[in-house]
């Protein structure tokens, strides 16, 4: 119970802070994703299968304050989490010295997919021209430097949750 | 299909995908508007004060950076100052001769703008620009195509959407927007449109009229529920559309959309 309720805490701040502070504070076109800096985190720590619902609560709730359709970040979240799980458990468990750059790609593939979809959905038809290079790279370098401001204390929280729930278990 | 395949991470992502999908393209939009509506209004203390800390850093980032500015924005203000002071008193002169004439040909008053102040919790989630929201909606009187202004009548957008206690108002540089306008100093008429990485642009203006850089743009009030004479932006720059049928102008906007924290809806 308290697992769910720290998660949808968690969530919930992260929508409540991406739409009235990192949207305000970044320059234009420069916001960095708390919501995929989340992601990749979360999957990287707990993996797929056990972080999947919470990405589509995320995803919703992210739809529901961006005033979006319902349904379009929860199938962005969802993808970029399968991805990252799907190379991480190949890299990052393989080949630990690389873990660092395995990273680094994840971050700049999932902000290009994200990013340029989200181009695409507030301008169809001047989409290609509007994916700018530029923007993507000051939004990959500002959503890595999320990822490490989020990645450790997620990790410690969510290693607090598996030795609470253990223990809980025990008695 | 194996049982094992029903419970692989594939499975769950084409799931979403299919489940998600349909949603989105059969978009019943209205159907989560209870949701956001009690979103919106459990979380509003804590969107406002967020928003709030947003607001005090920007303007601390702003001094920070406008140090070096202030004697030349000083110098250049006293003089704006002084020129503005006397179309002042030449604009009162206009408005009592104005009065007097209208009086004279028995012409209804301008019209007076009833407007309800509101404040900002929100902005672009993908920062934007597109949109923002704020703490007025339905029951406070707010309806959908209601044109937002700030406090010096210039136009920022108009209401898109109304829930019960909060309101999304989209920006005039949405590229979805687009607005009426006409150069106050020419007369030329055209539309302002949104346009993504660029800001404003007003289109479809005739070869024939004259727009220069420095002219200021107002609504027209043609064809919408916005009145005529809000502002609008500067010309910045003159240029022919690519088929050369219209001429079109890169608008300067006068507002600084992420800086917004109070603006005015009018009813």
């Amino acid at each position: 119970m308290e697992k769910k309720t720290i998660r949808t805490i968690i969530i919930i701040l992260a929508v409540l802070i991406q739409v009235s502070f990192l949207a305000v504070v970044f320059p234009q076109y420069n916001v960095p994703s708390i919501a995929l800096a989340l992601v990749v985190s979360w999957t990287i720590i707990s993996g797929f299968q056990q972080i999947f619902p919470w990405i589509i609560l995320l995803g919703f709730f992210l739809d529901i304050v961006s005033f979006q359709t319902v349904g379009i970040n929860i199938i962005l979240l969802v993808m970029i989490s399968y991805f990252v799980s799907f190379f991480s458990r190949r890299f990052l468990l393989e080949h630990r010295g690389w873990g660092t750059l395995i990273i680094v790609f994840f971050i700049i593939i999932s902000t290009f997919f994200y990013y340029s979809v989200n181009v695409f959905i507030a301008d169809s038809e001047n989409a290609l021209a509007n994916i700018s290079l530029g923007n993507v790279g000051i939004q990959t370098i500002v959503n890595l430097i999320l990822f490490l401001i989020i990645y450790f204390p997620l990790k410690k929280i969510e290693e607090f949750l598996a030795f609470y729930d253990r223990t809980v278990k025990i008695k | 299909m194996s049982k094992n395949f029903f419970s692989t991470k594939l499975f769950k992502v084409i799931l979403v995908i299919a489940v998600f999908g349909l949603l989105i393209f059969s978009n019943p939009y209205n159907l989560f508007n209870p949701v956001r509506s009690i979103f919106f209004g459990v979380t509003y203390p804590f969107q406002k004060s967020f928003y709030f800390l947003s607001y005090k850093i920007n303007r601390f980032n702003d001094f920070v950076s406008s140090i070096g500015e202030l004697k030349r924005d000083n110098e250049k203000l006293t003089r704006e100052n002084q020129k503005l002071s006397a179309e002042n008193a030449m604009l009162r002169d206009m408005k009592k001769e104005n009065a007097v004439l209208r009086e004279q040909l028995d012409l209804a008053p301008r019209e007076e703008l009833e407007l309800r102040s509101a404040l900002v919790t929100s902005q672009d989630a993908h920062g934007f620009g597109n949109w923002l929201t704020i703490n007025k909606g339905t029951r406070d009187g707010i309806e959908k195509g209601m044109p937002v202004i700030v406090s010096d009548g210039i136009l920022i957008g108009r209401i898109e959407e109304a829930h019960s206690g909060r309101s999304k108002v989209i920006l005039i540089t949405n590229p979805q927007s687009s607005v009426n306008a006409v150069v106050s100093d020419t007369d030329a008429k055209g539309i302002i449109r949104g346009e993504f990485g660029l800001g404003l642009i007003l289109d479809m203006v005739l070869q024939t009229d004259i727009i220069q850089e420095g002219n200021e743009v107002v609504t027209s009030g043609i064809g919408e529920n916005t009145p005529r004479g809000l502002l609008v932006g500067k010309i910045q720059e003159v240029r022919s559309s690519e088929d050369r049928l219209f001429q079109q102008a890169v608008i300067t906007p006068l507002v600084k959309f992420s800086k917004l924290r109070v603006v005015f809806v009018v009813k």
